[in-house]
């Protein structure tokens, strides 16, 4: 027997960074659609922008009036734990979305509709590779995904001009 | 996790609980890397997405939750032997496994556990041939968790082993 000791450092593995991780999340969500852009502005200018998620959020959804974070928790490899609540705008009834942070990639779930929005980074050299996704894990979700491409490249399309736009 | 512990995180991913999918590909990702990583070496990182989308896709149709690290390790030979096939451009072998040019073992075998450059030696061997050393000499599957992962006959899978053993070393000791 060879005996290739399991334990050898020589043994290539393989790894998902977060655009991958995103991309595999999306295959398990009826009516997943995304969006991928180069954004013209380094890694940590994008997701310092991303996660300032009370400003943010409302500044590039159209469909989001305001941003509460309620709760928010360290979890194990860096992540975080948060609980958020958005606001439609002129709403008074608030969403609450599970949401899991870590540098790079984000992922919001909202309550009991399972309504997913995520969001990933990636550097690339000076300029950064952004991928946003939506998805509705419904019964009838899939008829939705026109609707929901349309709203996240939108949604891309805002943050890289904000981003890019601040000096 | 042991592997009853998969249910519940399988019955969230299933219905499309984003948190829940992304705990499932967390947590199987190291098992699944080294596979994708030791057979489509420098693909190994597209054969990772690719088998996590084949297992995200049929997860509706999995029956049995414990049985979940299995299923997604036979998926993960399969991408990765696709992949690396794809990249490489190499026939497939012979399901039958015929005897093709003997394969001889270059005198005792090396000592892997210094292994520096195992990925360099592994470049050198068939998608199969790595695929088969993976799972047995790495992974330490049985000879039937093998045959079964490569959907090969038992027999099939112990020449197999043997002339990918026998390769190894080959390559390794010239």
């Amino acid at each position: 027997m060879t005996g290739i000791d399991r334990d050898a450092s020589g043994w290539p593995e393989a790894g998902l960074d977060a655009i991958g991780r995103l991309r595999v999340i999306e295959a398990a969500v009826p009516a997943a659609a995304a969006s991928e852009t180069v954004i013209d502005a380094p890694f940590d200018r994008v997701w310092a922008y991303v996660t300032d998620m009370e400003r943010s959020i409302a500044e590039f959804d159209s469909l989001v009036g305001r941003v509460r974070i309620r709760q928010r928790e360290p979890a194990p490899g860096g992540a975080e734990d948060l609980v958020l609540q958005a606001w439609a705008p002129g709403s008074p009834v608030a969403l609450v979305f599970d949401v899991r942070l870590e540098p790079g990639l984000c992922l919001m779930r909202a309550r009991g509709r399972l309504f997913l929005v995520g969001m990933a980074a990636v550097a690339e050299g000076d300029r950064t590779r952004f991928r946003h996704a939506e998805g509705v894990p419904l019964p009838g979700g899939r008829l939705l995904r026109p609707v929901v491409r349309r709203t996240s490249r939108a949604d891309s399309r805002r943050i890289a001009r904000l981003v890019e736009g601040q000096t | 996790m042991p592997d009853d512990g998969w249910d519940d995180l399988v019955v969230r991913a299933r219905r499309g609980d984003a948190l829940a999918v992304d705990a499932l590909v967390r947590e199987l990702s190291p098992y699944v890397g080294r596979i994708c990583g030791a057979v489509a070496l420098d693909h190994g990182d597209d054969a990772m997405q690719e088998t996590f989308i084949a297992v995200l896709r049929a997860l509706p149709g999995l029956r049995e939750p414990a049985a979940l690290r299995g299923w997604v390790r036979r998926i993960a030979v399969r991408e990765s032997v696709r992949v690396a096939r794809r990249v490489e451009r190499t026939p497939p072998l012979d399901p039958q496994d015929p005897a093709g040019p003997a394969l001889r073992a270059a005198g005792p075998a090396p000592d892997l556990a210094a292994v520096v450059d195992v990925r360099d030696t592994l470049a050198r061997l068939s998608p199969e041939h790595r695929a088969i050393l993976v799972l047995r000499d790495l992974e330490g599957w049985t000879e039937s968790e093998v045959s079964d992962a490569l959907s090969i006959a038992p027999g099939t899978a112990k020449s197999r082993l043997s002339r990918a053993r026998a390769a190894f070393a080959r390559r390794w000791a010239s």
